[in-house]
């Protein structure tokens, strides 16, 4: 008895170990962007029923960070065909996460954009139901995108963690005045800012730090509303980056927001299986076929 | 025995054999260091082999550790997305470059300057920084180090590869310069290797290939703290044991100094101080214990034998007082003998010389004492001399010191007195001797003691010396008859005792006895008063000695002294035998000879004097003896006398008057024949009432039937006395002197009238 026990254990400890294995078969996709930069993305094709869903992860980071990424391999497993990009940042096959401290010459706009081209390459590729499930920054960006000209085949967006990039008031506002004075001034130098966990060491030119800093409340709020893509928001309950009331004014605009009690702005340990159930349970409230 | 050349170091002592056994110790372990020494100074050099090559080792690997560490630090700024971002869009090429390589701590501080160069090895910046090249070519890509300012540096280039799609396409070069010393000193750690001694050689010229590096440098080893520590340990180990070893045989030293070397001097001192007591009080026994369990034996084994000499030495003493005692002490009477009065008198000699001392001498000599033994016995003899001490000392004064110089003769010395009081001291001490009761000891004769006294000054050394001789003398002169019986030497004694201490005189009597040869007798005639004959000779000794004759008063005082009067008397017999037969006696006369007191009760002369009896059919033979003669053995010479009476020899009593003149013991001897003596008969001349008593005594003795002879007749007038009291015999110089020759009296008219 006690042999075959071992030997259960160990059957299901070799299972455990290939679980991975199945979703770390995603393909990584290059694409030569129109600057020339070579973006990559991992993707990983799922049923036909499920919609395709592109999930872009938080500020500087890559495709392979938390909660994104383990939502993704999560989804995959489920069926549905993922594709998680990872913003060049200007960055020609930008693989790891990009310091405060490194010069950031990308913004707001090239990021939609690049957000953009890849919901192009999925529908280039057949997906008509594609879901956008963002993190943090890049639930703005996708908010952003979505109040642009979205692509038809874009059926919701899951915005997790929606909140305003943290910025200093002062130092966006003087960046503003000196762009006004100095127009010339924006694509020249760097300067070193307060953007979002990046504390007066975010190396950027004015108007690239401006395209983030100058994303506020009352412009997500807006944005919110002028979207005609189903959007969900989940926040966190512990979420210490947003303000309290942030949820309700999130409400206020129609959207429907949830939030997961005993957990953050990452949705880390136990509550990020509650985050998934909430992802999925959104999924399935979509209607299925291509 | 020392062995050769040692004689003034053998043997040693115990310090020196301690101290020598240090030195050898210390000359062994010395050597023994010394061979250590080597033997780590070998061991340290070969470590000092294989530290140097564990330096040269250390710096290799430290070489390639700090390349590979360069060269890791550039693969991970070239595999960074910004570095590769600065291929692409090389726009903010120096903020990266100065802000995110250099000023952002990912690379060393000794870094000088980093450049990326294309896949063509051209730098992306116009200008470069740190003289870093414009251009790289494919042999650079290995490094090198080169002189720059008097500094080398060393260039690492490191390949920008792509990634995903072709991970191994070569995007560009990173190119990192740094100032290699400083930063191979300061970021290594090295064992074996001085840091600051390390300098990299080459040729300010030359081009320096990564794998020369370490051939290339030269340094200094570090000190080797293994080696530093057991050098340390082994020089403390050493001090230590120097230190220890030092203490050791200090403490060696002490402990043998004290445990052996100062018991050992503790009991030599003993026993020296033992020895230097020359048998007087012996020293203290060795009390203190030893700590050492021989010596402790040793000790007690001298103790052992210090008490047991001790018993002897108080054994001995109690022997050397006995032995002195009996050699100083006359063990009959106690007092001091003749061996104690010899040294007292040097003593008193030594240490009266040159003081104004008077010192006395006392002699005291018993009369007739042989006579008292002879007669009484020796016991008798013996008891006598004891009452005699007993009187002596009872009357000498506390402190004097009575010795008995043999027989019946004492001496006393007496130091600082008075003459007159050393007089009166023999005088009172005659005086106790005759009070004391010697009929007790069944003696009727009175005993008396003659004393002779001497004077000197201890001034006159001379005088001193002959002081026992001039007591002996005055002693002797004391002793004659009709003397005082206390005579104070004086010179006028010289002349008599010069015949009785001339070795001349003394010889001559020697030679007489033996011989007889020089024995002359002189016959004075004794005459019949009844007509004027001569009835017999006296005969006189006299002893010739050349042309001088020694007279009696010279002979007896000689003969007593040796106590030779047995001896002379038969020499004086034997003279007196050949006269007889030479027919030198007239006949129808006869002779009387004197016997002395020891001749009347020697069975020799006894002998002899019968022998003589054939010539009594010729002549009448008388043998004339003294009253002290009969006295002193009364029962033997009255039997010995009776004896020759019997034979027809008539006894005559001489010098009656001159001693005690007894009449209760005349009335008991054998004698036939009473001689007054010349006192007695001066008596009879000088009248009155002792002439009166002398008389009627003689009267009494002729009436008693004893003939009378008078001695010393010499006027007519004593001869006419002694003739009218009845007197029977007459001799005297009135009749004739005694001559060698017999010759006939001088005839006088009172004869004719008869």
């Amino acid at each position: 008895m006690g042999s075959l026990r071992y030997y259960a254990r160990g059957v299901f400890a070799l299972f455990a170990l290939l679980l991975p294995v199945q979703h770390a078969t995603a393909e990584t996709v290059e694409a030569k962007l129109s600057t020339g930069i070579i973006a990559t993305a991992d993707f990983r094709t799922g049923r036909s029923a499920h919609p395709a869903i592109l999930l872009l992860h938080g500020f500087l980071q890559t495709r392979h960070a938390p909660p994104m990424s383990s939502l993704a391999n999560t989804l995959a497993d489920r069926g549905y065909t993922v594709l998680t990009p990872t913003l060049t940042l200007d960055i020609n096959r930008r693989a790891k996460s990009l310091a405060c401290e490194a010069a950031h010459p990308h913004n707001l706009e090239s990021d939609v954009g690049e957000i953009g081209f890849w919901i192009d390459w999925l529908t280039g590729k057949g997906f008509r139901d594609i879901v956008l499930i963002g993190h943090s920054s890049g639930s703005l960006q996708i908010l952003e995108y979505l109040v642009k000209t979205p692509s038809p085949t874009v059926r919701k967006a899951i915005l997790t963690s929606l909140i305003p990039i943290i910025s200093d008031r002062n130092e966006r506002q003087q960046t503003l005045d000196l762009l006004r004075k100095k127009p010339q001034a924006a694509e020249q130098g760097l300067g070193r800012y307060t953007l979002a966990y990046c504390r007066k060491n975010y190396a950027a030119p004015p108007r690239a730090y401006l395209s983030y800093a100058t994303v506020d409340n009352d412009q997500i709020l807006a944005n919110l509303g002028r979207t005609r893509v189903p959007v969900e928001v989940i926040v966190g309950a512990t979420d210490t980056t947003m303000d309290g009331g942030w949820p309700e004014k999130m409400r206020s605009r129609g959207v429907p927001v949830t939030i997961i009690e005993k957990t953050g702005h990452f949705f880390d340990g136990e509550q990020e299986f509650d985050l998934t159930d909430k992802v999925e349970a959104s999924l399935k409230s979509l209607p299925t076929g291509k | 025995m020392p062995p050769r050349g040692l004689p003034h170091f053998w043997p040693f002592t115990i310090k020196t054999y301690a101290l020598g056994f240090i030195l050898l110790m210390s000359l062994a372990l010395g050597a023994l260091g010394w061979g250590m020494q080597y033997r780590l100074d070998t061991i340290r050099a070969d470590a000092q082999k294989r530290y140097q090559q564990a330096a040269r080792e250390e710096l290799a690997v430290a070489t390639t550790h700090l390349i590979n560490e360069i060269r890791q630090k550039g693969q991970s700024i070239a595999a960074q997305d910004e570095t590769r971002q600065q291929l692409v869009n090389p726009a903010y090429y120096g903020y990266w470059r100065g802000n995110r390589v250099l000023g952002d701590g990912l690379l060393p501080a000794h870094v000088k300057a980093v450049e990326i160069y294309n896949r063509h090895g051209k730098a992306l910046a116009d200008y470069s920084t740190g003289d870093m090249p414009h251009a790289i070519t494919a042999e650079d890509s290995a490094g090198f180090l080169i002189h720059q300012s008097g500094r080398v540096y060393l260039y690492i280039f490191t390949p920008i590869l792509g990634i995903e799609a072709s991970p191994d396409s070569v995007l560009g070069t990173l190119a990192i310069k740094l100032d290699f010393m400083h930063l191979f000193k300061e970021s290594q750690r090295f064992n074996h290797v001085s840091a600051d001694s390390l300098r990299l050689h080459f040729d300010s010229q030359e081009r320096l290939s990564l794998n020369q590096i370490s051939s290339h440098l030269t340094f200094t080893l570090a000190p080797n703290p293994e080696s530093v520590a057991l050098a340390d340990a082994i020089s403390q180990f050493q001090r230590q044991g120097i230190i220890l070893l030092t203490v050791l045989f200090l403490v060696f030293y002490l402990v043998l100094t004290s445990l052996l070397a100062a018991p050992l001097r503790r009991l030599s001192l003993h026993i020296d101080t033992l020895r230097e007591g020359q048998g007087g009080l012996l020293a203290e026994s060795f009390t203190r214990s030893l700590p050492v369990a021989e010596l402790e034996k040793v000790r007690h084994s001298l103790n052992d034998y210090q008490s047991k000499l001790e018993q002897m030495h108080h054994s001995l003493n109690e022997k050397n007082d006995e032995l002195w005692t009996l050699a100083h002490r006359d063990p009959l009477t106690g007092v001091y003998n003749r061996r104690g009065f010899e040294e007292d008198w040097e003593h008193v000699r030594s240490v009266s010389s040159g003081h104004r001392l008077k010192v006395s001498m006392l002699l005291f000599d018993c009369d007739h004492f042989k006579a008292i033994n002879d007669t009484y016995g020796h016991q008798t003899g013996d008891q006598v001399i004891q009452a005699i001490t007993h009187s002596l000392q009872s009357t000498l004064r506390h402190g004097d010191r009575l010795y008995r110089l043999g027989g019946d003769e004492f001496a006393t010395l007496f130091l600082d007195i008075d003459p007159d009081l050393a007089m009166q001291t023999a005088e009172r001490c005659l005086e106790a001797v005759s009070q004391h009761d010697f009929s007790s000891l069944g003696i009727r004769e009175p005993v008396r003691i003659s004393a002779g006294l001497a004077h000197a000054s201890a001034t006159d050394a001379v005088t001193l010396a002959t002081l026992p001789k001039q007591a002996d003398i005055a002693m002797y002169h004391a002793k004659r008859p009709g003397k005082k019986k206390v005579a104070v030497y004086d010179d006028s004694m010289t002349n008599d005792a010069g015949v009785l201490f001339s070795t001349g005189v003394t010889n001559a009597v020697f030679e007489a006895i033996e011989t007889g040869e020089s024995i002359e007798m002189h016959y004075q005639p004794v005459v019949n008063l009844a007509n004027g004959e001569v009835d017999y000779y006296e005969a006189l000794v006299r002893i010739r000695a050349g042309h001088e004759l020694i007279m009696p008063s010279s002979i007896f005082p000689i003969i007593e002294a040796r106590r030779l009067e047995a001896e002379f008397d038969l020499a004086v017999i034997g003279r007196i035998e050949k006269d007889l037969e030479q027919g030198a006696i007239p006949a129808r006369t006869g002779i009387s000879l004197n016997v002395s007191g020891p001749g009347v009760i020697d069975p020799k002369i006894v002998g002899k004097l019968l022998e003589l009896g054939r010539f009594l059919d010729r002549y009448r033979l008388i043998i004339e003896v003294t009253e002290t003669a009969l006295i002193t053995q009364f029962h033997q010479a009255s039997a010995n006398l009776n004896k020759l009476r019997q034979d027809g020899f008539k006894i005559a009593l001489d010098d009656f008057g001159s001693g005690y003149s007894s009449l209760g013991y005349l009335a008991n001897m054998p004698v036939d024949i009473i001689k007054f003596d010349i006192s007695m008969v001066r008596h009879l001349d000088a009248g009155g009432r002792q002439g009166l008593i002398v008389e009627n005594l003689a009267t009494m003795i002729i009436k008693a039937g004893y003939q009378m002879v008078a001695e010393g007749i010499e006027t007519e007038k004593t001869l006419q006395n002694i003739v009218g009291i009845g007197f029977s015999r007459g001799q005297g110089y009135l009749f004739g002197r005694p001559e060698n020759t017999c010759r006939d009296a001088v005839k006088f008219s009172i004869f004719n009238k008869t």
